[in-house]
């Protein structure tokens, strides 16, 4: 076909089409070679993930603390402190110690302070952590906190994207979080905390 | 008709703006280029991200089948839109059924291609683009001037006049941290109490049924989760066949878009919340004619990174208004003639052919292949201006004739010796603008071989 001519979309000669119809017929009546799907073979790099993965997070602007265990975080970072009954958890171990759960929290006009969620992969090549609907305990959770805290187990960490999209399933919603919420839409000037939180965290374990 | 010329006249009329908006863009190119090279198998990504586009293309039937049965099963409503009209018509269909009078939006270029938010508005429906660079151009009632960065041809001084007038912002102050935070208040405001959420689509996965959207402001997720019914709008050319894929396509997107490793939000919707529902809308509006066009079919492979635009020096220089299209820059030009080739006929020439924008480009379009395709139906179409065609038909004639070539060269020459510079640099030779014609030689080159070439040759 030639591509000037442009093609009267929409109507047939009995009425509106289905466009559902309309749509696919006009891809089957496009003569295209079949193209295969290309076989990829990824390879996963030699590198010093938690090194890697620290830097990266760093990068984006986010704070990365790193503790042997849950116990010693608990000890040193927790307990230094913290209003822990002002944050909002899906964490067992915080909500004991008095943060609100995160599933019950109903008004979104109400400040959270800060959220702690645990998260299930961290990746080394962009400070990424894949944090799952089940983490959030709704939705809103991580967007809707000032101050954002991921934990991620060092065996939890992977090298590339790839990785993760191999092993880890849909689930209903989740999303990679890298960072504060950022923009830099007036004049690139970079500015940290845009629409959700102001401030990130990462807590690095093992 | 889309006057690129006079439009990017007007920009560089102001040669210290359009100075400081080609180093401001030629900044996201250098950044990319970092990003990039950082991936030592950068190449071989690019290779697979183009391979895979160009077969979810060549079975874009079966995929969006596939997708449309995936989405359905996990209580998605998939509606199809052949049309502009027909998706607007959709939207407000489900606005009215949820009763929904105020909605927020985040980054869609799709909807900005159907004059959604006219649409609406006329229809009662208030509409909000809470991209920061989105919300800032919708104020001023103008259109995204580049696909990523929406007002990266204002200055922080534009953006404070303009808060000042319509948020109420201390006059005077253009502190990016302020503005921003001021902004950040007033679209909470929205968010809370909007009672649905839109956006765009970056990839739709057939085989799960998701689709992923990227933002590094956290709006599209707030709009979202605080909504009480979403809708996805997506053109049929997001779909990727496999999950798996992503990987592939999340590497190479904000490393091309904005030189970061990866945007700070990567979201994937796959399931309503159970009180509310999800709606996903398949736009053609041109696609399936693109598809049809053999030599443009790749243009559909676009991922909308932007990277062809900051790497360009028209763009770089002439701003992404004077294309007069949605999407402007390369990937617009190769785009948008499809649409309306009589009113876009001068895009594929606002474009010197460098091909900077096909080696950037993550998914391997040919765009400076495309762009001088469309140059090549425009002139069999009789759609180029008389002050090309004319020149150009005298020149053809000169340069047709070996002898006449010689000749015409040699008066020249001749001329351009003994003419006074302010007569061969006047304001009739266009090619003087900015710079001074060199010294014409005596001889031309075929002359001066003719004296010095070896014997025997």
């Amino acid at each position: 076909m030639h591509p000037a001519i442009h093609l009267k979309n929409g109507m047939n000669k009995t009425g509106p089409m289905d466009p559902k119809k309309q749509i696919l017929d006009r891809i089957r009546s496009i003569r295209q070679a079949p193209k295969p799907y290309p076989p990829q073979a990824i390879e996963s790099q030699e590198t010093d993930l938690v090194e890697a993965f620290t830097g990266m997070v760093k990068l984006s602007g986010s704070t990365l603390l790193r503790f042997e265990d849950q116990q010693t975080m608990i000890d040193e970072f927790v307990k230094a402190g913290h209003p822990v009954n002002e944050w909002v958890s899906t964490w067992d171990p915080l909500i004991s110690m008095g943060a609100s759960e995160a599933g019950k929290f109903t008004d979104a006009r109400k400040v959270i302070s800060c959220a702690v969620l645990p998260g299930k992969f961290g990746v080394a090549e962009n400070g990424a952590v894949w944090v799952p609907e089940e983490a959030m305990g709704q939705r809103t959770i991580p967007f809707l906190a000032e101050h954002l805290i991921l934990i991620v187990h060092a065996k939890d960490l992977v090298a590339t994207m790839h990785q993760v999209y191999a092993v880890n399933q849909p689930g209903s919603y989740g999303l990679f979080i890298a960072g504060p919420s950022k923009t830099a839409d007036i004049e690139q000037h970079l500015v940290l905390g845009a629409q959700g939180p102001l401030a990130h965290t990462v807590i690095l374990l093992g | 008709m889309s006057q690129h010329p006079e439009a990017a006249a007007r920009f560089i009329a102001d040669n210290e703006r359009m100075a400081w908006h080609d180093r401001s863009i030629w900044n996201a190119r250098k950044k990319r280029d970092l990003a990039s090279h950082s991936i030592e198998e950068w190449e071989q990504l690019r290779s697979w991200a183009s391979d895979i586009k160009e077969h979810t293309l060549a079975h874009l039937d079966h995929y969006l089948e596939v997708f449309e049965k995936q989405a359905t099963a996990n209580g998605v409503k998939v509606h199809w839109a052949a049309t502009a009209e027909e998706h607007n018509r959709i939207v407000l269909g489900i606005l009215r059924e949820n009763e929904a009078r105020h909605m927020v939006k985040s980054k869609s270029m799709l909807t900005e291609e159907c004059h959604l938010n006219p649409f609406l508005e006329a229809n009662g429906i208030e509409v909000i683009d809470t991209d920061l660079g989105e919300r800032i151009v919708q104020l001023r009632e103008e259109i995204p001037s580049h696909i990523v960065t929406p007002a990266i041809h204002l200055k922080k001084e534009d953006v404070s006049k303009l808060f000042e007038e319509k948020l109420h912002t201390e006059p005077g102050n253009a502190d990016p941290t302020y503005l921003t935070r001021e902004a950040r208040k007033h679209l909470r405001a929205h968010f809370l109490a909007c009672d649905a959420a839109l956006t765009g689509v970056n990839f739709a996965v057939a085989e799960t049924g998701t689709v992923v959207v990227v933002t590094n402001e956290g709006n599209s997720d707030l709009g979202v989760h605080l909504g009480k019914v979403q809708i996805h709008s997506m053109g049929i050319e997001k779909l990727i066949p496999k999950w798996q894929d992503l990987g592939i396509f999340t590497r190479l997107l904000a490393r091309s878009a904005t030189g970061q490793p990866i945007s700070i939000y990567t979201s994937h919707y796959t399931k309503p919340r159970p009180d509310v529902p999800m709606h996903i809308i398949l736009v053609d509006n041109g696609r399936t004619e693109q598809l049809s066009r053999e030599h443009f079919r790749k243009s559909l492979a676009c991922i909308r990174c932007g990277a062809c635009m900051n790497t360009c020096p028209i763009y770089r220089r002439s701003g992404g208004h004077s294309y007069g299209s949605t999407i402007p820059g390369p990937i617009g030009s190769i785009l948008t003639p499809g649409k309306d080739l009589k009113k876009y006929s001068p895009l594929p020439f606002a474009s010197t052919l460098c091909g900077s924008c096909s080696d950037v480009c993550p998914v391997k379009i040919d765009i400076h292949d495309q762009l001088y395709r469309w140059r090549q139906i425009i002139a069999e179409e009789h759609l180029l201006p008389k002050y090309k065609t004319i020149p150009l038909g005298l020149a053809g004639r000169i340069f047709a004739r070996g002898k006449r070539y010689d000749q015409a060269g040699r008066i020249a020459r001749w001329w351009l010796r003994r003419l006074p510079a302010w007569m061969v640099n006047s304001r009739l030779n266009a090619w003087s603008k900015h710079r001074d014609l060199p010294n014409a030689p005596r001889n031309s080159f075929k002359e001066w071989y003719e004296q010095n070439r070896p014997h025997g040759s």
